[in-house]
């Protein structure tokens, strides 16, 4: 048979549940998700939901306690933190994926050195990560992500260590970078403009343990990229929208 | 840069102060030495400590200069050295494999731990006579009380040093379909580059400590034995010379390996 799903990444009925000697946790209830070659999809949802457990879970880092995940493609996984190695040169450091999988690293440097080249960081191959501002790190680690040529790339608020500035302009080049390279995005979040600003569907997660709450497609008066669709006149009512799903409560005292 | 290549005379004036704090205390340090010296030479001489129980420096000078004359300061500087590189390298490589072997395996890690914490809090000297029956009245003895003093301190440090890796590091190797291998050699190790190097440090004296232990109970040769072979027969010149010489390699060492830990963390200047 012929896999006619159109899903790139589909979770089917997934739930988590962890064990502690003093307690069991539920970490997610049931999610069932289907992310499309191409997309971009924000997950949001109130902090500790298990957000980053489903991305875990979608890299198969860890195994759901029940249902299944089902995905035909590379994943690349992209941390909160850079988490670049010190000791390695910037291109050392994009060169790990490929290393550990095993490539062949001649293909894989030029292909680096490709990107490095494209997204501004060519003059900064044999520094040192302490050497580079925090955008630039960042940027490093999304090309060490794609090194090894991912379809689906997993983003657990890889932005959240950045100042706000730093932040807003990061976010609009790595969605520059995946559109230019055409690929797939889940990204975790609680910054709800972030997610509005990037993606073509958010979900909204409820509070842990964690299901799909409501699924919100983004359509903007014009496509642009994030710091563009910020400027959106619907911008707001979305975020309105998914302010209210989220129902946080703000202690007035 | 260039538009800073002219400094400004604040700049001058904190480059100065800096200087002069550096050359004070370099001066001090070494007022403290001469000045120990010769005091020592001077009440030595004036008959105000007695000489024959003190030694003087004037005659551990010529003390050390007969060792050299006769050759004999060589042997036993080189069997003093040859045990302790032996000590040194065996008790390394051993610790690093075993806390390689610890940090594998959790299950062995919880297994061994109150053996380890006995081991570490027992008096290795304790069993030196236990080595003697064992391994002879030789060097094997002697390198066997090195190691056994320095494997268990650089076994636990190691492992303490595996441990705190940070594990996001490791879930992002994870993330790339790492082995476990793969993750100690990428990662596990050099991110605890410092605490193996600070292992080396310890171990350099923990094992020149074994040694001289080994020497004083068992030996033909080395400078433990001329510290005791000197004790027992009143020649105090020939115990403070040792002792000097002693301390001079122990200094040694210790440059050598904090200059080669140096090289190894070069990317952290």
């Amino acid at each position: 048979m012929i896999d006619i799903s159109a899903y790139q990444v589909e979770l089917d009925h997934v739930s988590m549940v962890y064990q502690s000697p003093t307690t069991e946790t539920v970490a997610i209830a049931d999610v069932s998700l289907g992310v499309k070659p191409g997309e971009f999809v924000s997950i949001v949802g109130p902090s500790g939901c298990g957000k980053s457990t489903l991305l875990d879970i979608i890299c198969s880092l860890v195994t759901p306690t029940r249902g299944t995940v089902r995905m035909n493609s590379r994943v690349g996984y992209m941390l909160q933190r850079d988490h670049l190695l010190e000791w390695r040169s910037i291109l050392q450091n994009c060169m790990l994926g490929p290393e550990l999988q095993g490539h062949n690293l001649k293909e894989a440097r030029e292909y680096v050195n490709h990107l490095l080249r494209a997204y501004g960081l060519h003059d900064f191959t044999n520094h040192y990560p302490r050497q580079l501002s925090g955008g630039m790190r960042q940027r490093a680690a999304l090309i060490r992500t794609l090194a090894v040529k991912p379809d689906v790339l997993l983003l657990d608020e890889p932005f959240s260590s950045l100042d706000y500035q730093t932040r807003l302009a990061v976010a609009d080049e790595v969605w520059t970078i995946l559109q230019k390279e055409g690929k797939t995005a889940i990204l975790v979040t609680h910054d709800i403009a972030e997610a509005i600003s990037m993606a073509d569907r958010v979900v909204v997660l409820t509070a842990r343990p964690a299901s799909v709450k409501k699924t919100i497609p983004i359509v903007m008066t014009s496509e642009g990229p994030p710091l563009m669709r910020r400027q959106d006149e619907r911008f707001r009512e979305y975020f309105d929208m998914i302010w209210k799903e989220l129902d946080i409560h703000v202690s007035m005292v | 840069m260039s538009a800073w290549s002219e400094k400004s005379p604040e700049r001058k004036a904190y480059l100065r102060s800096r200087y002069r704090h550096y050359v004070l205390v370099l001066v001090s340090q070494m007022l403290i030495l001469i000045g120990f010296v010769l005091l020592w030479e001077l009440v030595a001489d004036r008959r105000w400590i007695d000489p024959f129980i003190t030694s003087q420096p004037t005659r551990m000078w010529a003390t050390l200069l007969h060792l050299h004359q006769n050759g004999t300061l060589y042997t036993h500087v080189g069997v003093t050295l040859m045990e302790t590189f032996w000590g040194f390298s065996l008790g390394m490589l051993g610790g690093f494999l075993c806390a390689v072997l610890l940090w594998w395996s959790r299950m062995f890690q919880e297994i061994s731990e109150p053996y380890l914490v006995i081991l570490n809090a027992l008096p290795k000297v304790a069993l030196g006579p236990v080595l003697i029956v064992w391994l002879g009245n030789g060097s094997a003895a002697i390198i066997g009380m090195a190691i056994l003093i320095s494997i268990v301190v650089t076994i636990i440090s190691m492992v303490s040093g595996f441990m705190e890796v940070d594990p996001d590091k490791i879930k992002l190797l994870h993330s790339f379909g790492a082995s476990r291998l793969q993750i100690l050699l990428k990662v596990v190790l050099p991110s605890s580059l410092n605490s193996i190097i600070a292992a080396f440090k310890v171990n350099v004296g923990l094992c020149l400590v074994g040694v001289i232990m080994g020497e004083f109970l068992v030996s033909q040769a080395g400078l433990g034995y001329l510290i005791v072979y000197g004790s027992q027969v009143f020649k105090l010149d020939l115990v403070m010379t040792s002792i000097l010489i002693l301390a001079v390699i122990a200094a040694i060492l210790y440059i050598i390996v904090s200059y080669v830990g140096k090289r190894l963390l070069h990317w952290q200047k």
